[in-house]
């Protein structure tokens, strides 16, 4: 038996963001670069090392949204026409550092990732890269968990339980229909837990799911093994705690792997560094200079005279600090093994696009940590928390605090001065919603499809990522607008279903331009 | 900011609500950025204090000022609410009355409110200032005049909506909007939800309580076996990881909630 088990989970989401009315929409981006920077590249390590025979048990966690994007297939096309902009402009720039010889390198690595990408895209996944995440659960290497159905931020859409029901019942539902099997784990956005929501967990058959820190350290009783082991809610669903030690090594600025100087540098991108006449074609069509993913620096230092980046060297910075990683793991769990009566195990949940998007090198980092992991070591061992409470069915009951992974701890990112003006519009919708479910216990025909479209305009409304923009101010009037919009035409669907006089032409818009979830049944949600 | 809420005493009234009693430079500097005064890192204390006034003369917010600023909004009268929505833009009413608390932290609770035209008018017609009463009520059943303490705060009626700062956590709270009357009865004009506020520490309770929950996954079902009971030892690790979830919770906590995603900038930037 190992001294100590750690648990590697990858938080995968993105806001949903599906614009068929315009023919370009720069925020579908999102969406692109993470399948280019991220997922395609986790694919390639996963599968990699499927191939070589190497053990590993890691846990994914896939938003509904992100789940429902990458089985539409208006943005797999879009994706691969994105793609092919990218290859041209590689293969640009190719030609453009021919006789600079460190330059060129790096285009030629671009110029490569993105042919393969497109090649694998399109020819190995047929578009869908759902199949291929199933093919690799099934192979016994990844378990696949999900995330509230829009990311809506459940404390405090607590105001209104049917809210956080409505959330959870259709993140199950979705997952259920994409991949086969009711999801064990559930991913509470933002790690936002208050006490009493697990009761909507357990009553849509959801095992186990994670707090940050503090709401294990602050759980009542006060669990004997910390944050170190899971605990069990009074109604039976297992709590996880994100053990910030490890987090830290990956997410700090200051303490952080990814601001290696030998890394490359996120933010000298050539979509605002060259001259706009070369440029223009690649980025947005409004002449608006934006990221192309293509970077030629490496960090460096504090300074701005950057030096080029250099692949090879990058990679072997990468192995360096994964073994560093396993290193102070493996001190870790020795001292607390010490202190304890069973293994420790040891949390680290990330937002995947921290991997290959922010952090380039990423993917290779996680790669060469499994290997290590696998091969170089017994003390630490790898572990997924439906594994771990096959393991240890018995553990502490004990209420977890409330908390969230945010700023402080607490609400704050989500409810402020910028965006508290959301959350009455939020409750008055989700009420309304509660009382015509329940208004037409089993309708059919259009006031059906209505009543079921309404849900939906509901769920996209709650994403926790309007109002978090909203705090930022990234991309803040693209969240305002999103959110009205959504608001305003739930309340219109309302109105209508309500005077027994919906718009058929109008429905079928709206059908047709937010899609997701399509075989929601409006009735699931009943509470009456 | 918790120091300053932990040190009042009184549950009877706040007066300052949600006025720091001793202006620290540093929660002058949060109230200036949260008004958007520039070159406010170069300003000494007093400095701070004329900037944020002269702010206030010109941005005439109502008093008292607070903690955290909300965005500016023009405030129709009652008078412009629409009798039909239109679907332009969301409404700032929807003619209903109500209250809702919200809890943003151990410390600080966030309410909003609205009134149906009849109880617009009826606040309208009366001279009295509305005021929020806030009472604790945890760990009973409140039936309106059995709360453990409460205190009163007058609020801008036409802002809608407050941030409430309180100097102990872990309390169970609810609120009425009204008038407090001479013989210190209140007349409610509202009632709101209840909420819990967090813990802001570790639980003092050590009982240690074991579950053997086997899961069936085909039927998504538990069967719960309770084991021991009894308090045990607490190991070794326990001083280390109470500091290091007060790091967590602590103004100077970092934000692990971005998303991220295409240009959005992370709150921990790798450079």
């Amino acid at each position: 038996m190992p001294t100590g088990y750690l648990s590697l989970v990858l938080h995968c989401h993105l806001p949903y963001v599906r614009h068929p009315e315009h023919d370009y929409f720069l925020e579908e981006n999102w969406f692109y670069e993470a399948l280019t920077d991220t997922y395609l590249p986790f694919l390639e390590v996963f599968e990699g090392l499927v191939r070589d025979g190497i053990p590993f048990r890691l846990t994914l966690s896939l938003s509904p949204t992100l789940i429902a994007m990458m089985a539409d297939p208006l943005l797999q096309t879009r994706y691969l026409r994105h793609l092919d902009r990218l290859i041209e402009l590689s293969e640009k720039e190719l030609d453009r550092t021919r006789r600079q010889p460190e330059f060129h390198a790096v285009a030629r690595m671009y110029h490569e990732r993105f042919s393969q990408s497109r090649d694998r895209f399109q020819n190995r996944y047929g578009r869908n890269l759902l199949p291929a995440f199933r093919r690799l659960e099934a192979e016994g290497v990844l378990e696949i968990i999900t995330a509230a159905a829009t990311h809506g931020y459940l404390p405090l859409l607590g105001v209104r339980p049917f809210a956080v029901r409505t959330q959870i019942l259709a993140a199950v539902d979705y997952f259920h229909q994409s991949m086969g099997r009711p999801p064990d784990g559930l991913w509470l956005p933002e790690c936002g837990y208050h006490p009493g929501l697990d009761t909507a967990l357990r009553e849509a058959g959801i095992r186990y799911f994670f707090v940050e820190t503090h709401g294990l350290a602050y759980a009542q009783p006060r669990p004997r093994c910390g944050i170190y082991a899971p605990v069990y809610c009074p109604t039976g669903v297992a709590a996880f705690a994100r053990d910030i030690e490890s987090s830290k090594q990956v997410w700090s600025a200051e303490e952080g792997y990814p601001g290696d100087y030998d890394y490359r540098e996120y933010y000298r991108d050539i979509g605002f560094e060259l001259p706009m006449d070369y440029i223009r074609p690649y980025i947005h069509p409004d002449g608006i200079r934006i990221n192309t993913g293509i970077k030629y620096y490496r960090i460096t230092g504090k300074t701005n005279d950057k030096q080029v980046y250099h692949p090879p060297r990058a990679i072997e910075k990468a192995a360096e600090h994964a073994g560093n990683f396993i290193f102070n793991r493996q001190r870790q769990v020795e001292h607390l093994a010490s202190t304890m009566d069973r293994p420790p195990l040891l949390v680290a949940p990330y937002d995947a696009e921290l991997y290959g998007h922010w952090w380039f090198e990423g993917p290779e980092w996680i790669n060469m940590l499994i290997r290590k992991l696998a091969c170089d070591q017994e003390i630490v061992e790898l572990i997924t928390p439906s594994d771990y409470l096959e393991k240890f069915p018995v553990n502490q009951e004990s209420t977890p605090s409330a908390s969230s992974w945010g700023n402080k701890g607490y609400s704050d990112v989500w409810l402020n001065g910028r965006n508290d003006w959301v959350w009455r519009h939020l409750h008055k919708a989700a009420r309304r919603m509660e009382e015509l479910v329940n208004q037409y216990p089993n309708t059919g025909g259009t006031t059906r499809r209505a009543l079921n479209q309404a849900v939906r305009k509901l769920l996209l409304a709650q994403s926790s990522d309007w109002p978090f923009m909203m705090k930022t101010g990234q991309q803040s009037d693209y969240a305002v607008k999103r959110f009205k919009d959504h608001v305003l035409r739930f309340t219109r669907l309302a109105d209508e279903i309500e005077s027994g006089s919906v718009d058929e032409g109008w429905l079928k818009e709206l059908e047709e331009r937010d899609n997701l979830f399509p075989d929601l049944d409006y009735r699931r949600f009943r509470t009456g | 900011m918790k120091e300053i809420r932990r040190k009042s005493s009184s549950t009877k009234s706040l007066k300052a609500a949600g006025r720091p009693k001793k202006n620290r430079r540093a929660e002058l500097l949060s109230l200036a950025k949260a008004f958007g005064i520039k070159n406010r890192h170069r300003m000494t204390r007093p400095q701070l204090i004329q900037a944020l006034e002269s702010h206030q003369k010109k941005s005439r917010i109502s008093k008292p000022t607070r903690l955290r600023a909300k965005p500016a909004r023009t405030v129709p009268t009652p008078t412009a609410i629409r009798p039909k929505q239109t679907y332009d833009d969301l409404p700032w009413s929807y003619g209903e009355t109500e209250l809702v608390l919200m809890p943003v932290d151990p410390f600080l609770i966030h309410a909003y409110w609205d009134f149906s035209p009849e109880d617009w008018k009826k606040v309208r017609r009366r001279r009295r200032p509305v005021v929020l009463r806030v009472y604790d009520v945890t760990m009973i059943r409140f039936d309106g005049t059995n709360a453990h303490s409460h205190f009163d705060l007058p609020v801008a009626l036409e802002a809608q909506n407050w941030y409430v700062p309180l100097w102990s956590a872990e309390k169970s709270l609810c609120a009425d909007l009204g008038w407090p009357r001479p013989d210190g009865s209140f007349e409610t004009l509202v009632r709101s939800n209840g909420i819990q506020t967090a813990r802001s520490g570790v639980s003092i309770f050590e009982e240690a309580r074991w579950v053997e929950v086997r899961w069936d996954r085909q039927k998504a079902s538990r069967l719960i076996r309770r084991k021991s009971t009894g308090a045990t030892p607490r190991p070794a690790f326990w001083p280390q990881l109470e500091k290091q979830a007060a790091g967590m919770t602590g103004e100077a906590a970092g934000d692990l909630s971005s998303r991220a995603i295409g240009t959005k900038t992370p709150h921990k930037t790798p450079a």
